[in-house]
């Protein structure tokens, strides 16, 4: 089987085909009609919300933390914190939704195919790194609510608990923001946090991108 | 270009290429439907496309490029598809004669291809199209040296595919 062998048979495909196929130039003009629509404009519609409603969840937080903060007692700190570190959090989330709507923004079918490739799959793998780093804002949940009463009235049970929960969200979330990489894909633990269908999608996409990756390098 | 003149011309490009369209679907879709769902969705991105045309490419390298960059993204969804790209039922492309025998030599090596990585089977498929290596670097974004290397270790491959069939 040498090269010229191969050639001829797709050349001989080539004129079976020639004989064979039709345009259906109704359908192509009914095409040339259409209102622009593609398979990434959904995506990037659903980022612009995301970006408003945590530019809008940051606001309510920043409101709720100057008004904590003009009547600022010891046991408000607790509150203050907690709401400014999850705010910290959500604009380096907004900030990863941004880029990603910029990228949306550059992909264009009619550049080179590895360009465009990797742009598509460095967007989809980048949603990872969205649930990263929000997933560093799970202990600052377990602490907002911190009061005086609470440490008025709590028993020592109370205090086990809440320092227990706490400590649990904190390794585990620090824990998750270290270890979801590439690497750590084939794992139970990946799997059973990342195992539905759309995080298959991210996850084959991180795996696109290593292989182009290697392809360029070959 | 008035707006009547650039649907004709789109009409010519899209009639002078749907040989390469339909091969570029054939080859990363097997399922009918899914087939002609593909074929669909690269007339669209061409025509949504055309009017950025940047005339100091051939119409194929365009042309190629779109095809190939949507066939992969096409492929690399979820297998089961349920959404459909657009509400067009019929076929763009059609086939007659479609059951016709293309040859037991050229079903395999058709069904080689198929069986290739995704980028493997770009390069394959504008190698059998009889693509320079400067226009395949054109499409594809890769180094020729590169793009020759991996030509090789494809054929390889084939070759292997069809002799252990043979034997």
């Amino acid at each position: 089987m040498d090269d010229i062998t191969l050639k001829e048979m797709w050349a001989g495909y080539d004129k079976k085909l020639e004989k064979s196929l039709a345009l259906n130039y109704r359908l192509i003009t009914e095409i040339q009609t259409q209102k622009a629509r593609t398979a990434l404009r959904p995506l990037k519609a659903i980022k612009i919300i995301a970006v408003v409603l945590g530019i809008l969840w940051s606001l309510l937080l920043s409101v709720l933390v100057c008004l904590a903060l003009s009547a600022m007692t010891y046991y408000r700190h607790f509150f203050v914190i907690s709401a400014l570190a999850v705010i910290i959090i959500t604009v380096a989330a907004i900030i990863v939704y941004i880029k990603q709507i910029v990228l949306i923004q550059q992909i264009d079918n009619s550049m080179h195919v590895m360009e465009t490739q990797r742009k598509l799959a460095s967007l989809q793998s980048s949603t990872i790194n969205i649930t990263r780093i929000l997933f560093l804002s799970a202990p600052f949940y377990t602490t907002f609510y911190i009061n005086k009463s609470m440490f008025e009235h709590g028993t020592i049970g109370l205090w086990v608990l809440q320092l227990t929960v706490t400590t649990v969200f904190t390794i585990m979330s620090i824990w998750i923001y270290r270890n979801t990489r590439m690497e750590n894909a084939d794992k139970r633990w990946f799997k059973f946090i990342f195992g539905s269908s759309e995080w298959t999608s991210v996850t084959k996409a991180m795996n696109f991108l290593k292989e182009i990756d290697a392809y360029e390098k070959e | 270009m008035t707006s009547s003149k650039e649907d004709n011309v789109f009409l010519s490009v899209i009639e002078q290429h749907k040989g390469i369209i339909y091969k570029i679907a054939n080859s990363y879709c097997k399922n009918t439907e899914d087939r002609k769902d593909l074929i669909q969705e690269i007339v669209f991105q061409l025509w949504r496309s055309f009017g950025r045309y940047n005339d100091q490419y051939k119409y194929s390298t365009w042309l190629y490029r779109i095809a190939l960059n949507v066939a992969i993204s096409f492929y690399r969804k979820d297998s089961k598809r349920t959404d459909r790209t657009s509400g067009l039922t019929a076929d763009i492309i059609i086939v007659a004669e479609e059951k016709e025998d293309t040859g037991p030599q050229l079903h395999l090596l058709q069904r080689f291809i198929s069986e290739l990585p995704e980028l493997d089977r770009a390069i394959m498929i504008l190698y059998l199209e009889e693509k320079s290596y400067r226009e395949m670097a054109d499409i594809l974004g890769l180094t020729e040296t590169n793009i020759a290397t991996k030509i090789n270790r494809i054929k390889n491959k084939l070759k292997t595919k069809f002799s252990t069939i043979h034997n």
